[in-house]
């Protein structure tokens, strides 16, 4: 008998497939052959982490349902979604001006800190959603516009390429129209149309990238209720 | 360098195809371990989050670090974010358990090593591969993998015997092993 006879027959020596006679060869020749020993060595480590994976990967389905089809490792993925970190540069910059209209035509960014006109008074208290902020907004709606100020407390600095930023927010449907920019002091005022007010239910607050990507980046970290 | 290290890189430096490469890799493993702690059906929508925040937070990728170890502490916020989100009450002890504390830290690293062995097995040659896959994750003989590719008992047996030696080196090669993967717990 070879070494090489015995090299590839140290898997099945291992997953228990060898016959009596075979199994005694294999290991009478095992007891004297320093060379076998070491392959078998570097074979055990090589079947015990597969073997682990494998129990660790296997869907929990019981003794019953133990998989044969031998792709049961490569559970059926879906698609890969909405991964482009940066946007090609021409939708960019129709994303960009996309959000510039809607900015422009029916919110009317102001970031005006200093004289919030006086009318009826909402305050919605800001929850953290992640992390461990708080906060509340203020809505003032002296006529056709509402006052929105938004004072974060807690949430830290946003980091280096990174910004907070502001929502409204349909949680019914999860509809957004972006505010804007939260100031590096937690605080921002926006002046907004009543009636876009109105149509939404919530401000949200989010951690976004400095990417070049206007869409709200999936990680709230605030958010209110009104 | 672990097996994931240079994907890691790569996403830092926004290289589009080695998201692609990452999920191709890890994302059964991946979907695997979310849908043992969210359940299969919402598993899937975790999985596009996590993949997600892996491409939008790639630049926080410390290459010192196991990659999977960093890629499977993201999967684990966004099942928690996730559980967070569901009604009270609605999620098992058990499950819990799975997420939380010690118990929680060991099944995230147990998924994180066999990612990295999965990842190893894709590398190998395909008829090696196959061979492996059959033998182990679909629980067959060797004759019976004999048989089904229509192959020689002896193709199987050298397949396998050159397959698990294979696999061995790629890992030891890339310095993963199962404490490795620990390392990689670090933030986002």
């Amino acid at each position: 008998m070879t070494h090489e006879q015995i090299v590839i027959d140290l898997p099945a020596l291992l997953r228990g497939e060898l016959g009596r006679a075979r199994l005694a060869e294999v290991v009478e020749h095992l007891e004297t052959c320093d060379g076998c020993r070491l392959e078998l060595v570097a074979a055990t480590q090589g079947h015990s982490t597969v073997a682990a994976a494998v129990r660790t990967l296997r869907p929990e389905t019981g003794p019953a349902a133990a998989p044969r089809a031998h792709d049961g490792a490569a559970a059926e993925l879906p698609p890969l979604s909405h991964h482009r970190r940066r946007w090609p540069r021409w939708q960019r910059g129709l994303a960009v001006a996309a959000a510039a209209v809607v900015l422009g035509a029916a919110v009317l960014v102001g970031v005006n800190r200093e004289s919030a006109p006086s009318g009826a008074v909402q305050t919605a208290r800001l929850s953290a959603v992640t992390g461990a902020g708080s906060g509340e907004v203020t809505m003032r709606s002296p006529g056709r516009s509402t006052y929105m100020t938004i004072r974060t407390r807690g949430l830290g600095a946003a980091g280096p390429g990174h910004f907070y930023y502001a929502w409204l927010l349909e949680p019914a449907t999860n509809k957004m129209l972006p505010l804007g920019q939260v100031g590096a002091d937690g605080t921002a005022t926006f002046e907004v149309d009543s009636g876009i007010v109105a149509s939404y239910h919530a401000v949200d607050v989010s951690l976004q990238s400095d990417n070049g990507n206007p869409g709200h980046s999936d990680t709230s970290v605030l958010r209110a209720q009104y | 360098m672990d097996l994931g290290q240079d994907i890691g890189v790569r996403l830092a430096r926004g290289d589009d195809d080695a998201l692609e490469e990452c999920y191709a890799l890890y994302g059964s493993s991946v979907l695997a371990y979310l849908g043992r702690l969210v359940g299969r059906d919402e598993a899937e929508d975790v999985l596009q989050r996590t993949f997600l925040d892996v491409w939008r937070h790639a630049d926080r990728y410390d290459a010192e670090q196991s990659f999977s170890g960093w890629l499977f502490t993201i999967a684990h916020r966004r099942a928690v974010d996730h559980l967070r989100r569901r009604r009270p009450g609605v999620i098992p002890v058990e499950v819990l358990r799975e997420v939380m504390g010690d118990d929680g830290r060991e099944t995230a690293d147990r998924f994180a090593w066999a990612a990295d062995v999965r990842a190893a097995l894709l590398r190998l040659p395909p008829e090696q591969r196959e061979t492996i896959e059959m033998a182990y994750f679909g629980d067959r003989t060797q004759r019976e993998i004999s048989r089904e590719l229509d192959v020689p008992l002896g193709t199987v047996k050298a397949r396998m015997a050159r397959g698990t030696r294979a696999l061995g080196s790629l890992l030891r090669a890339h310095g993963a092993s199962p404490g490795d993967t620990a390392r990689g717990r670090g933030g986002q």
